[in-house]
């Protein structure tokens, strides 16, 4: 009879029943799930392609400015021959924000001892890329940074 | 008249006399005696944490800007504040030691194998929790040096391939200085959340095993093991009060706008390992960043240590002096990192 559990079509029904409660199970589960992880994602911010000013005589009198741009640190900095770069003061090896050391010459990160030159180049440590670069336009004798398509190199 | 004992008021809706009257009787061999001790030092100090920290939330702020005061005004102004965020701190330390010697324990026992496959899995996963838990705690407060912990923690999320930058999102929420409102939520829920079920799965693993009269030199659960437990959980808490008192934590200089890392940071004791791999991995290895490898080869590790008992399933020896080995290895660096 169908009602044997020991009957030979009663053990492929069960399997059946089983897999589809686990397919069920898991369904479930992924209904749930989805939806708390893209809760918990939050929603991309906007601001890319803001910029921020900055006084030249601030950088010059002391090597080097923090400024943000959006939430971005980039660090102004000022070149032997008075030329300005803007560059992001993020550690291209994990995301420290590396500061002016004056003795030196050099910018530093401290969190793993990366050393970059004030253009940006890797001069030693972890990092594997230089720091990116933002365009410095001058502008009502103010500088201004451009948050909009850094570049790196 | 004759008078009908009653069963008290507790035992009526609680009727645990069964359970005790088996815990009376249980017995386990020396070595299990002496990881049961462990356990229930743990689990004391889990205690301990839960109610310093249950304490501790009722001032902490998590904004970057208000978290620093919030704790600064429970250091200088709360009664008893500075005693009790320092047990907080020390206690921390404390459980994550006892934990290593823990799992340590486990492993010289092979106490990893079949049947105490899913328990180790289960300590292992506690121990990553306590780590992650120790570590955020550690953020909370938002100093200086916590800023840059964070970035470098961000950082690293960010390196786990394919799934980085949605993890990193998820961990440490959108650019803008929100992620203290995440770190706070991942110390006071998901993590104590993941550490209980895992406590759980061990309890229940412990527990069932706890039955039979044992060999001759079987020691007694109740009282003989309970109190051994008692009296290192009261040690372990006298050590901590004194600490805490004499010693008490500092607050940690307060972060400047974008704070620059220019001065070498060092890490805390227990990432102690992971900050040395960091920091000596060259730029590049085999084309890809540096830190990208060491990120991936400590997610391997995690996965290596969860599966250690499946390596070590034919009777082999592999797995458990591999994890001798990274753990003494590790507790060498950890050493080095608290004596410095």
């Amino acid at each position: 009879m169908s009602d044997d559990p020991k009957a030979p079509g009663s053990l492929g029904r069960r399997r059946l029943l089983d897999g589809a409660l686990a397919v069920g199970a898991c369904g479930a589960a992924g209904a749930v799930a989805v939806p708390a992880v893209r809760f918990a994602t939050p929603p991309s911010e906007g601001g890319a392609g803001t910029s921020v000013t900055v006084r030249r005589e601030e950088v010059l009198s002391e090597g080097a400015k923090l400024v943000f741009v959006g939430a971005e640190p980039v660090l102004v900095v000022a070149l032997s021959g008075g030329e300005l770069r803007a560059l992001g003061a993020r550690c291209t090896h994990l995301g420290c924000t590396v500061g002016l050391d004056r003795a030196s010459g050099e910018l530093r990160c401290g969190c793993h001892g990366g050393r970059f030159g004030l253009d940006g180049r890797v001069l030693s440590g972890p990092p594997p890329a230089p720091l990116a670069q933002y365009a410095v336009t001058a502008r009502d004798g103010l500088l201004v940074v451009e948050g909009r398509r850094p570049w790196r190199g | 008249m004759e008078r009908v004992s009653q069963p008290g008021f507790l035992a009526e809706r609680y009727p645990v006399e069964p359970l005790l009257r088996r815990l009376r009787e249980a017995r386990v061999d020396p070595a299990g005696a002496a990881l049961g001790a462990l356990g229930l030092l743990v689990v004391a100090l889990l205690g301990l944490e839960l109610a310093t920290g249950a304490l501790l939330a009722l001032y902490y702020r998590p904004e970057r800007e208000g978290a620093r005061a919030s704790v600064q005004f429970v250091v200088t102004r709360v009664e008893y504040g500075e005693l009790v965020r320092s047990l907080h701190g020390y206690g921390a330390h404390a459980l994550l030691l006892a934990l290593l010697a823990l799992l340590g324990g486990v492993l010289a026992a092979a106490r990893h194998r079949k049947p105490h496959e899913v328990a180790w899995s289960a300590l292992v996963l506690v121990w990553f929790a306590a780590v992650a838990q120790a570590f955020t705690g550690s953020l909370l407060p938002w100093s200086a040096r916590s800023a840059l912990d964070a970035a470098v923690a961000s950082g690293a999320v960010e390196r786990v391939p394919v799934a980085g930058s949605a993890l990193r999102a998820l961990v440490f929420g959108p650019a803008g200085g929100t992620e203290l409102v995440r770190l706070y939520g991942l110390h006071v829920g998901a993590l104590p959340a993941l550490g209980t079920l895992c406590l759980l799965a061990l309890c229940l693993h412990v527990g069932g095993r706890l039955v039979g009269e044992g060999t001759a030199e079987a020691e007694r659960v109740w009282p003989t093991l309970a109190l051994r437990g008692a009296a290192l959980g009261c040690f372990a808490f006298a050590v901590l009060l004194a600490l805490a008192s004499r010693r008490p934590l500092p607050l940690g200089a307060a972060p400047s706008l974008g704070a620059a890392a220019s001065q070498a940071v060092a890490p805390s004791w227990f990432l102690a390992p992971l900050d040395l791999l960091l920091r000596r991995a060259p730029a590049r290895v085999l084309g890809l960043p540096g830190a990208t490898v060491v990120v991936v080869l400590c997610l391997l590790g995690v996965l290596g240590a969860l599966a250690l008992p499946a390596i070590d399933r034919r009777g082999g020896r592999l797995g458990q002096v591999l994890g001798l080995a990274v753990l003494a290895l590790s507790l060498g660096v950890m050493g080095l990192a608290i004596l410095r």
